[in-house]
């Protein structure tokens, strides 16, 4: 799915380099190290913000930064750490801004589009927030609100940087279950930024590390560092 | 699915409310006229029947004029208001219109005779407006915060009206047709032979609205959420800047500056629409606008017989007090 | 407290003999006979001059002109005649010295660009004229460096505002209202206060004895005429249409020129203001068309192509003034704008071959 053979991260330094991995559809990866250690410039190079100092990040064979805005916003969508809501947009209204890359000119969406949302609002239990306005929502329905959007959007790759920074632990939990479970049911390779250890722990997925010292991306599998040993890598 | 209703109601209320407003502002007026020369000036016109000329070359043009000045300064306003994310953004506060203003003044001024003829005046209002709007867009990569960009529009507007007063000083004193326009606007400069060139630039502007209706959406969810569902914002917002240069221009070329409606009536169309929906949101600025402007000019007739009140002073004195208590609502 | 007590009487009785020194002199004059806004007094040793309001008719201001070193009455500003400079901020003032033959005196004026006479002109290229701009607005440390002594204005403002001021510096400003006379005559009298001021009172009342007979006549030679065609006068300015109302100086002019003025009937010394659709109304088979403020038929289409419904306009019978060269002498020669609107309004009895200031749209 995504390669990254031989990369520098970094905007004008080198943050971490990254030898070879191989990220895949259907798994999920929490992304963690200290901060300033260039998870959100990472998260930027895949989505093609900014580009890697050296190297290419292959995505289904080809190179991201070969993709046209449309390709990339049908391969990867985003999730930001907040969504604070607009005034006057309907949670409906946000969800179906999820299609944009998949609609004509004008926007219009097909029965196709419907679907998508409508199967989206049942897998998250979203019926009840439907016709709410999205500033009338708690942190967590807004977040949540903001992964059905990306999933709306029917991207093999969803990114989320940092999205339980403003949640309480009960959200947080929720979240990641609920991602895990999009990767594994939707088969999506989704990759989420955290600085919060324990919960990507507890939730059991595969971590990409960036070593402090080696100055690294490294990927470990689920339960394969104790704590201890993540914190004496990464932080 | 009951508000979506509800708001084709409020459109269904708007659609039949502009014909009538605009029956009330054609029968208003100095000289009264009965129904039958109105029913006579549109089947069978006869040129000698002065009441049905004033009908076609006064209230007419007049009308047409209110309807494109009053949606097409509201379509401008929302453009802005959306572009900028910023409620209290308009063609005038921004500026925009005082760069045509600017142009204008310079092409009349040339001496060059297609400059002074009605196709050359459009053009270099929409080549004022669209450089000031490009000036404007390049400050807010700047500046980040809504009201310094704010600020920045209201200097350039100043700057700009200095500058129109000056090279009124030094150009013919006698011509205060132009001085008229440029000062307090108005809606009755337009003649009858001018609508077509008018309505075709109106249309033009109305018509590429059409195509950003869907990147306006996305771009409420701000810019990077928006290059994330792949928008071109960078083309977009330079789209978005033509097509209010295009309806700030034409208009400010007829009519001289009009205040406050392109940042009054947006706010007003969303209370009233509570959406996000630009494709609601435009045709009810179009139509709320309209409705507005030809509401404040039918006071400006009604009065006309005894004082002139230029159309400004009106909507000024209804939308300052508007803006005051949009920006208390936001700091409460 | 003592001291507060006789300063009040002090005041109270200045206040009295000032009051009482300006009663004095308030008496009908037979020096001026049509000019409301004008009186002149002459006295042994003085000439005094009271400037009234326009609109109220009150004295606003007095003006003692003195010959010799004769002492003036309190509450008057002194000018000492004749006088040796003048500022002139119209061009009314200009046509009225020309009259006098006293251009010579000029220092100042506001903006060449509204002057005609070719001798003011030549002095202006020549930098021995202050140009001091708007009356409104004027650089009055300049007018105090040129030392004159007398400045007069016209008043378009609410007030002149440098008048104290400037009289503070010794220079006597004087409002002349000629513009807001009702009466053509009463317009050209204004030219006795400037012969009073060049010391050519005898010129300047002779002059205006001639023109006085002469309008006289020519309002006779009108009133034979049979016909009595209809009129319209103003233009647009911005939005509205201005036009001279019933009971100005235009409309007494139009009326003893023997011809219907359409707002004969209204009220007012000054102007009306109309809106197009009134005019066009009221107007649409109207003869004649007066002072269009466009120099050409196709400048006036141009400004307003509506304006080719108009009677007038299409039987070319729109007649307009050249600019400068009208507002310089027009006041000073109502004689020869009767006598143009004779020989317009009725050819058949005018005896003369062109106008002085009119001339038809082409």
């Amino acid at each position: 799915m995504i390669v990254l053979d031989k990369i520098e991260i970094g905007h004008a330094s080198v943050l971490f380099t990254i030898d070879n991995l191989q990220l895949e559809q259907g798994e999920m990866y929490a992304l963690i190290g200290a901060n300033g250690s260039g998870k959100t410039t990472f998260l930027q190079s895949i989505t093609g913000v900014y580009s890697p100092l050296k190297g290419q990040i292959v995505i289904d064979g080809s190179s991201i930064s070969k993709f046209n805005r449309i390709d990339k916003a049908k391969m990867i969508s985003f999730v930001g750490s907040t969504f604070d809501g607009v005034e006057y947009l309907k949670v409906k209204d946000y969800l179906a801004l999820g299609r944009t890359p998949h609609t004509n000119i004008f926007g219009r969406l097909n029965a196709t589009d419907f679907k998508v949302i409508n199967d989206t609002i049942k897998l998250l239990d979203l019926e009840s927030l439907q016709e709410k306005y999205t500033k009338e929502l708690s942190d967590g329905e807004r977040q949540l609100a903001a992964i059905a959007r990306a999933i709306i959007q029917e991207t093999k790759i969803i990114i989320l940087d940092e999205p339980t920074a403003f949640l309480d632990y009960a959200n947080r939990q929720k979240v990641m279950e609920l991602m895990k479970k999009i990767s594994t049911e939707l088969n999506k390779c989704v990759i989420v930024s955290s600085h919060d250890l324990e919960l990507c722990l507890e939730s059991e997925i595969d971590l990409l590390v960036v070593h402090k010292i080696e100055r690294k991306l490294r990927l470990c599998k689920a339960n394969a560092l104790t704590k201890t040993e993540l914190i004496s890598i990464g932080f | 699915m009951g508000s979506k209703t509800n708001n084709k109601l409020v459109i269904v209320i708007l659609v039949t409310l502009l014909p009538i407003i605009a029956f009330i502002h054609l029968s208003s007026g100095t000289i009264s006229i009965g129904f039958s020369d109105f029913y006579s000036a549109l089947t069978n016109f006869d040129a000698q029947s002065t009441n049905q000329l004033i009908i076609k070359e006064f209230r007419f043009p007049r009308l047409i004029m209110g309807i494109i000045a009053g949606g097409g300064l509201s379509i401008a306003g929302l453009l802005m208001q959306t572009l900028f994310n910023n409620p209290l953004a308009g063609p005038n506060i921004l500026g925009i219109n005082s760069g045509a203003s600017l142009f204008v003044a310079f092409s009349l001024m040339s001496g060059v005779p297609f400059f002074s003829s009605d196709f050359g005046t459009i053009i270099s209002a929409l080549l004022g407006a669209f450089a000031f709007g490009l000036l404007i867009l390049a400050f807010s990569m700047v500046v980040k915060s809504n009201v310094s960009l704010l600020l920045i529009g209201i200097m350039l507007g100043s700057f700009t009206g200095a500058f129109v007063s000056i090279l009124q000083a030094v150009s013919n004193p006698e011509d205060l047709k132009m001085f008229i326009m440029w000062a307090m606007g108005s809606l009755q400069q337009v003649e009858f032979s001018q609508l077509p060139i008018i309505f075709i630039f109106f249309l033009i502007g109305l018509i590429s609205c059409l195509f950003v209706v869907k990147s306006l959406n996305t771009l409420v969810l701000g810019e990077n959420q928006a290059l994330m569902l792949g928008i071109k914002v960078k083309y977009i917002r330079i789209f978005l800047i033509a097509i209010t240069a295009i309806l700030t221009g034409l208009i400010t070329a007829f009519c001289g500056p009009i205040a406050f409606v392109g940042l009054a009536v947006p706010n007003i169309v969303k209370l009233l629409f509570k959406t996000q929906s630009h494709r609601t949101l435009l045709i009810g600025s179009l139509l709320v606008g309209s409705i507005f402007l030809l509401i404040c000019d039918i006071f400006v007739q009604l009065v006309e017989s005894t004082i002139h009140i230029p159309i400004n002073a009106i909507t000024s004195i209804i939308g300052a007090p508007f803006v005051i208590i949009i920006v208390l609502k936001r700091l409460v | 407290m003592k001291f507060i007590s006789v300063l009040f009487f002090l005041l109270i009785f200045i206040a009295c003999t000032q009051n009482k020194s300006k009663e004095e002199y308030s008496i009908k004059n037979p020096l001026i006979k049509y000019a409301k806004n004008l009186e002149i007094l002459e006295q042994k040793d003085f000439v005094l001059v009271h400037l009234k309001d326009p609109e109220s008719h009150k004295i606003v201001q007095r003006i003692a002109l003195l010959k010799n070193n004769s002492k003036a009455p309190t509450g008057y500003s002194v000018i000492k005649t004749p006088i040796t400079s003048v500022i002139a901020l119209s061009s009314t003032h200009i046509g009225m010295l020309e009259k006098l033959n006293s251009l010579p005196l000029v220092t100042g004026i506001s903006s060449h660009l509204y002057i005609h006479n070719p001798q003011i002109l030549e002095k202006y290229k020549q930098g021995r004229i202050l140009e001091l701009g708007d009356e409104n607005a004027i650089p009055v440390e300049s007018i105090i460096a040129s030392k004159a002594k007398v400045l007069i204005y016209s008043g378009f403002g609410t007030s002149f505002q440098y008048e104290e001021q400037l009289l503070k510096m010794g220079i006597v400003c004087i409002g002349n209202y000629d513009w807001r006379e009702n009466h053509p005559l009463g317009k050209a009298e204004w030219i006795k206060l400037f012969g009073y001021l060049t010391g050519k009172e005898k010129e300047a009342s002779e002059y205006f004895t001639n023109v006085e007979k002469e309008y006289k006549r020519l309002q006779q030679v009108a009133k034979s005429s049979k016909s009595k065609p209809t009129l319209f006068s103003g233009n647009m300015v911005g939005d509205t249409w201005i036009s001279p109302a019933g009971e100005s100086f235009n409309a007494v002019l139009f009326t003893d020129a023997n011809c219907k003025y359409i707002y004969s009937n209204t009220k007012g010394t000054g102007s009306l203001k109309s809106s197009f659709e009134k005019i066009l109304k009221d107007n649409r088979s109207t003869e004649f068309w007066f002072n269009p403020g466009a120099g050409s038929k196709k400048e006036l289409l141009n400004a307003q192509p509506t304006l080719s419904n108009f009677d007038a306009v299409l039987n070319n019978k729109v007649y307009g003034y050249a600019g400068n060269e009208f507002w310089e002498r027009s006041a000073i020669e109502p004689h020869h704008v009767l006598s143009d609107l004779i020989h317009i309004l009725h050819p058949e009895i005018s005896d003369k071959r062109n106008n002085y200031f009119y001339k038809q749209l082409k």
